[in-house]
């Protein structure tokens, strides 16, 4: 375990040299984002160009950037001034509520489904099943999102269209993020039913458990103690990559609907060229990649050792 | 402390043990400070306390009243610095406007200058002008504005950014009291009346920046216009009214929201309700939400001129028959045909729009025709007569100038000149205008104007005096007397006829192509009472007397 823990380091080094190389080499000019444009004159530019370190070579800004970075210093929004660990950090509590409850609302549907489409395998609800989720999953988000907004806002004007309802508490809250949570939700629920029907299906022809069932035990037992459990390998498994996809997708889903969290945030710097809150953004996501990754594999461990002995 | 500046102190005082901004105890020690006995504190805190439950009684009347006073407005862009003096980005400008002052602000229905912070102002001979402050006017932190403050404003302008250009001609300014400032110029300019009306003429607070310095400064500014900024993110920016504002009465609304969203979410929120106002609706949704009803479209063509600048340092451009053939093969209409005339309107050759006085937009509207055959006749008697090709640099963030750049590329190909363009972001494209030297050859851009005639873009964009704006870099005697000339006088007929010569020059000269006049707009809920849209809206402060209709 902690082999696999150390392993983290030298990707994520990687990964930060690739972010921090990448954003230094498209196009862009950092100082007419720090002025907005505005005029300079020759001394003016070069005075931004020192303080900033753009004028040293990219491996010593790198060592400088990194060396911040590990002391929680990540530099200063070019567009607003503020620290961009503040930028950042006053936007991820909106990040995982919503990717929380995205997640939630995609397991509170997946497992029944999943459930039920094992349970009659080949029959018209599976395919029933089946064919609904995968529809929904090849809808693009930012399609789905805008067709909710359309129809729930604009259309029928049952739900807001944008926000994130905290003036209104716990029930503001709830209404204003029932659409983002449904549209991240949908993302993520064709997939994990797909993968718990075929793994429930697989399970339910091995012959421990129909030995199990031969025995009289309860099919409630059954399911719960022997097949679910090893069903939900596979699901564990593969949510580490889906949440990281849902990290992605939450970006999408929480710029249209206004949510004001980490997506917000990352599009506006996209937009503005903030190069330093993009890379640390960037850096951010590599990071949630990698230890999701981490985090299923020891789950999945837990849950199956052999596992482990891989 | 005279006794006018007490009261003002102890009103203010007052005002936050009833907003719940102070202690009881914060209230005895500071009316202590004042002077005042213990006794005259009692019974104001008395009053105080039952004004502060009267409030909290109509603050627990329900979300209906707040509601009301609360203007929610979609923006597209996220906010920047707060810096009045820099460019921060639209957000941010709305923010600006409406948390600073100038000395003096544009009265939203003459369109003519009117005291704002300066209670009157006075020119002893044409090159001083004497400014004298109104009594009683505070920054937001309650401290009150002084001579210093303007002094200290005008010389961090003029090292910023924009006071470069609007403070050219400045010589000196100091403070002649505590309430008296004293500009004097190089020569005569009355342009100069205009400085403290737009965002870098806005008037800082000396204190606080020596106090918390610049960078908290513009990130947590403070000034003394109607609304204090409360709170500000990527996605949202607060501002609340500031209740010690010196127009009694103002502002109506008790805060303003502007919510940070994409577009299709602004469309969306202006027909539920949700947003009031909205001054980022795009061109392609401009249709659609005038036809929803609860919403009422207003719009200004005229103050942004798009505008396409030729590099004359070097060949072709410095050749006026290129120029000229170039002129003559745009056709703007056809290339900006996607926007609406309401809100875009495209020049046949003029510069200045009619809405600004001194135009002669009838004279110069048609004096090049969109003929390909002349246009390639003219290239041919350049000294570039079969043709050239050459980069355009163009901002790819912004729509119009982007269809005029590509229209004009399509054009220019059918007289053998091979355009490539170079697409920039925005604050790229603007850097590049200022930069010298000139690291383009052709640049499309845009100039607001920033006062209400036809001399600001004349004399900005053109004339070799100011050659930090002179973005072709156009060296012509006669324009740059004119400009002088047009500068000093005030008898209007012969400043109409300079004017009138100066854009005659232009025509004739083409120091650069003008494709059309951009629309400042607003969508807005039918119920939201604005002021008057002026020509110069992107400067006002329009949330001052906006208000709800009952």
């Amino acid at each position: 375990v902690l082999l696999r823990i150390l392993s983290v380091i030298p990707v994520l080094l990687v990964a930060s040299i690739l972010v921090f190389v990448t954003m230094r080499v498209i196009p862009g000019d950092p100082v007419s984002v720090l002025t907005q444009g505005a005029p300079l004159t020759v001394q003016q530019r070069q005075a931004l160009t020192r303080q900033y370190h753009l004028d040293q070579p990219i491996p010593v800004q790198y060592v400088q950037w990194l060396r911040g970075a590990l002391t929680g210093d990540f530099g200063r929004s070019l567009s607003s001034n503020r620290p961009v660990t503040s930028v950042i950090a006053e936007s991820l509590p909106r990040t995982l509520i919503l990717l929380a409850g995205g997640f939630v609302f995609s397991m509170a549907f997946a497992i029944p489904l999943g459930l039920l489409a094992a349970l009659r395998e080949g029959r018209p609800l599976d395919h029933l099943i089946v064919g609904l989720t995968m529809l929904l999953f090849s809808v693009p988000l930012f399609i789905s999102s805008v067709i909710a907004i359309y129809l729930f806002a604009f259309r029928w004007n049952l739900l807001p269209s944008f926000g994130f309802g905290s003036d209104g508490g716990v029930g503001g809250v709830f209404k204003h993020l029932l659409l983002p949570w449904c549209a991240l939700g949908l993302s993520l629920l064709a997939v994990q039913t797909a993968t718990l029907r075929a793994a429930l299906v697989d399970v339910f022809n091995q012959e421990y458990v129909r030995m199990a069932e031969s025995r009289g035990l309860p099919w409630l037992y059954v399911l719960r103690k022997h097949a679910l459990r090893s069903a939900l390998v596979p699901v564990v498994t593969l949510l580490g990559l889906q949440l990281s996809f849902m990290l992605i997708g939450s970006v999408f889903v929480d710029y249209i609907f206004g949510v004001g969290g980490f997506g917000t945030v990352l599009v506006n710097a996209v937009k503005a060229r903030d190069l330093t809150v993009v890379q640390t953004a960037v850096m951010l996501v590599s990071t949630f990649f990698v230890f999701s990754n981490l985090a299923v594999d020891l789950a999945a461990a837990r849950l199956d050792p052999r596992y482990a002995i891989r | 402390m005279d006794g006018d500046m007490r009261s003002t102190h102890l009103e203010m005082l007052v005002c936050d043990l009833r907003d719940g901004c102070i202690s009881r105890r914060e209230f005895v020690q500071r009316g202590l400070r004042l002077g005042l006995g213990a006794s005259a504190l009692g019974m104001l805190l008395g009053s105080g306390v039952a004004n502060a439950a009267a409030s909290t009684d109509s603050r627990r009347a329900g979300v209906a009243a707040s509601a009301v006073t609360t203007l929610v407005a979609g923006v597209a862009s996220a906010p920047g610095k707060f810096d009045p003096h820099g460019w921060g980005g639209f957000t941010s400008n709305i923010v600006t406007n409406h948390v600073f002052q100038g000395l003096v602000r544009l009265n939203f229905d003459t369109s003519e200058i009117e005291p704002a912070l300066a209670e009157k102002w006075e020119q002893p001979d044409k090159k001083t002008w004497i400014y004298h402050l109104r009594q009683g006017a505070t920054f937001h932190d309650g401290s009150p504005v002084t001579a210093a403050d303007v002094v200290f404003s005008v010389k961090r302008a003029k090292k910023v950014s924009w006071g470069t250009y609007g403070l050219a001609n400045m010589a000196s300014v100091r403070a002649v009291d505590a309430h008296t400032i004293e500009v004097k110029m190089t020569h005569p300019d009355w342009r100069f009346k205009w400085f403290f009306y737009w965002p870098p003429g806005a008037v800082l607070s000396k204190k606080y920046f020596d106090k918390v310095g610049d960078s908290t400064a513009t990130q947590k500014p403070i000034g003394t216009n109607a609304f204090m900024l409360s709170s500000a993110s990527s996605s949202e920016v607060v501002m609340n009214k500031f209740p010690h504002y010196w127009e009694h009465g103002l502002p109506y609304l008790d805060q303003v929201k502007l919510q940070v969203l994409d577009p299709t979410t602004i469309v969306s929120g202006l027909k539920t309700g949700e947003l009031q106002l909205s001054p980022d609706v795009g061109f392609d949704s401009l249709k659609l939400v005038s036809g929803f009803g609860n919403l009422n479209v207003h719009a200004r063509v005229g103050p942004h001129i798009v505008e396409t600048y030729l590099n004359m340092t070097k060949a072709p451009f410095n050749d006026v028959k290129v120029r000229r053939a170039m002129a003559e093969a745009l056709d703007n209409a056809a290339a900006l045909s996607a926007y609406p005339t309401r809100y875009y309107e495209p020049s046949k050759g003029a510069w200045i729009h009619p809405s600004f006085k001194y135009s002669i937009f009838k004279e110069t509207n048609a004096v090049y025709t969109s003929d390909l055959k002349k246009a390639k006749q003219m290239l041919e008697a350049s000294s570039s007569p079969n043709g050239f090709t050459t980069d355009w640099t163009v901002a790819a963030d912004r729509p119009q100038e982007l269809s005029a750049a590509l229209g004009a590329q399509e054009r220019l190909a059918k007289i053998g000149i091979k355009v490539n363009l170079k697409q920039l972001p925005d604050a790229e494209v603007g850097a590049a205008s200022y930069a010298r030297p000139r690291p383009w050859s052709i640049l499309t851009y845009n100039w607001l104007h920033n006062q209400p005639d036809a001399l600001d873009p004349i004399a900005a964009l053109v004339s070799s005096a100011d050659a930090g704006t002179n973005f072709p870099s156009f060296k012509n005697a006669e324009y740059d007397k004119l400009v002088a000339q047009a500068s000093i006088t005030t008898d209007t007929k012969l400043l109409a006829a300079k004017l009138k010569r100066l854009q005659e020059i232009h025509i004739d000269q083409v120091p650069l192509l003008v494709h059309g006049w951009d629309g400042i707009r607003r969508v807005q809920s039918d119920k939201l009472q604005t002021p008057r849209q002026t020509i110069l809206a992107e400067w006002d402060d329009w949330f001052r007397t906006s208000k709800f209709s009952s």
